[in-house]
């Protein structure tokens, strides 16, 4: 024994502050976990979705009203060399309203918010998702859709950092794997939702795969999608499994204001169709929260 | 009356103008032997291998119904399935494309074939740049899965399309080079090289710097070049950055 004063490492004080170890994780589980408690009404109302893409036509009757706009134009003048412009622009491709539909499907009352990182003076370079990433990070949205992902090892600090970023600040970065057998980032973080194609092409039903790296898996195989001028194509693709999952948590963080990434996985790992016989028996609940595609609020 | 001035501005307009048509005979046409090979993989009606060049996709090579018509057209990346793989990298299959009416359009006014359904895969280089992108158009029951024989044919075209590309912007560079030496009267490449290094965009700013270097390296002993040869070897195996992920 020594009577020299005990030291507290940095990083320590959050857990010695005067009454107590500070903020509690607000996670109370149940068992078993059914949809009823993991999405409340199913709804996501007041939760904050980005679609990091192409833009998102809001006059499509499968998206409903978009709440905000920004888009990420090149611009050499700036510091970074890119400006943020706010105000309503329109999807180049039909990829982001495609997302977005899906998303609305899932969780009718989001508030749905398009970052687009693509267009004329931009090459969809990592480097512009990963702006549109930290934005998202920044304005506290609590998910985001991020259908892209690059192999380039250029990028990768900046989305081990942008993927810490979100984790902490609750921030749930939902990311496509590849169509392709590559390794890319940021969906193969293990910070990220990482989203691949299971079969079917119903998008109540979600597996998990813990084994990482495609971590989740939903419907995105010849699945029908929103695209440009209100149509709809069939279309294969991870880009279409992630807004998936995008949906799902969007249920789940208006139902737990202030979960957490790991803990959403937890809760959603627990509904999904693969969970053991012993957990969850998802079909307990299954009416909850499911409602017939399209029906889209006024 | 021609000038050194004059003659020199004219080969820089030669040169601007000849980029697209330096790339080599055989390479587009290995571009095309593998365009069948993919269509008879898949049991396609039509494959094509496109090269993007600034904003827009050119068609180099195709095989199959409306592949005529569709080769050396150019088409804005601005919009478009295969624009939106080829700014961004990802792959995108969609079938019932006809029901997108801005998409149906452009395709049959352009090449007279209008696909049910449409594959198309990035065709990119070790860094992960878009080069350009590999069309599958209206698959049947072919020999394998589809988008893993697009991605490994993607990988085959990767070469091709970036010698293509080097090549083709390679001697109009070196033209400009001799058209500035020319209007300035040097009588050594290298100093010409490293003016037009900083006047022309990336990547053949690039480019430009590398052949002043080379110019240089010539004029010395042939021991000086091996040293700096080793020693850029050396250098390019320290930059290499090593797999974290």
């Amino acid at each position: 024994m020594t009577d020299a004063d005990s030291v507290l490492p940095a990083w320590s004080e959050v857990f010695h502050a005067p009454g107590g170890p500070g903020p509690s994780p607000s996670l109370r589980l149940p068992a078993p976990i059914n949809r009823r408690w993991a999405y409340g009404d199913g709804r996501g109302r007041g939760v904050r979705v980005a679609v990091v893409d192409s833009g998102i036509d809001a006059d499509h009757p499968m998206v409903g009203e978009v709440q905000q706009y920004v888009a990420i134009e090149r611009d050499e003048q700036a510091d970074d060399g890119v400006r943020f412009t706010k105000g309503r622009h329109d999807d180049l491709y039909g990829h982001g309203t495609a997302c977005a539909a899906i998303i609305r499907e899932l969780a009718p009352d989001v508030e749905l918010i398009s970052v687009r990182v693509l267009g004329e003076n931009l090459k969809g370079s990592a480097g512009a998702f990963a702006h549109g990433v930290e934005w998202c990070i920044e304005q506290g949205v609590d998910v985001i859709n991020l259908s892209m992902s690059t192999a380039s090892e250029r990028w990768a600090e900046t989305f081990w950092d942008l993927v810490d970023m979100a984790t902490y600040r609750r921030v749930m970065l939902v990311s496509a794997m590849n169509n392709e057998r590559k390794r890319t980032i940021p969906s193969e973080l293990a910070g990220v939702f990482s989203v691949a194609c299971a079969p079917g092409v119903d998008r109540e039903q979600v597996w998990c795969n813990p084994q990482g790296p495609a971590e989740w898996g939903a419907a995105g195989i010849d699945v029908d999608v929103a695209w440009l001028g209100g149509s709809t194509i069939r279309a294969t693709g991870n880009s279409f499994a992630a807004p998936v999952i995008a949906g799902h948590l969007a249920r789940i963080v208006a139902a737990h204001p202030g979960i957490n990434s790991w803990q959403a996985k937890t809760v959603l790992s627990q509904l999904a169709v693969n969970a053991p016989v012993d957990g969850v028996d998802p079909s307990l609940d299954a009416t909850v929260g499911h409602r017939p595609a399209r029906s889209v609020p006024h | 009356m021609a000038t050194p001035g004059n003659l020199a501005q004219q080969l820089a307009a030669i040169a601007d103008g000849l980029g697209p048509v330096m790339a080599p005979v055989e390479q587009r046409a290995q571009l095309v032997e593998l365009c069948a090979l993919v269509r008879v993989a898949t049991g396609a009606a039509s494959v094509s291998i496109a090269r993007l060049h600034d904003d827009e996709l050119v068609y180099e090579a195709a095989d199959g119904s409306g592949g005529d018509a569709i080769t050396g057209i150019h088409l804005p990346t601005s919009r478009g399935i295969a624009g939106y793989v080829a700014l961004t990298g990802q792959s995108l299959v969609v079938d019932q494309v006809q029901s997108d009416p801005r998409f149906a359009r452009d395709v049959a006014e352009r090449t007279g074939y209008l696909p049910n359904s449409l594959l198309v895969v990035p065709v990119v280089d070790d860094d992960d740049r878009v080069l350009g992108v590999l069309s599958i158009l209206d698959r049947t029951h072919g020999a394998g899965d589809p988008l893993a024989v697009a991605s490994s044919a993607a990988r085959v075209a990767a070469p091709l399309l970036a010698t293509g590309t080097a090549i083709a912007r390679l001697g109009p560079l070196l033209l400009r080079g001799v058209a500035d030496a020319v209007a300035n009267d040097e009588q050594k490449l290298a100093g010409s090289l490293r003016r037009l290094a900083d006047r022309v965009p990336a990547p053949d700013d690039d480019m430009a710097a590398m052949a002043a270097l080379l110019a240089e390296m010539r004029t010395l002993p042939a021991s000086s070049q091996q040293a700096i040869g080793r020693m850029v070897r050396e250098a390019i195996t320290l930059a290499t950055p090593r797999r974290r992920w």
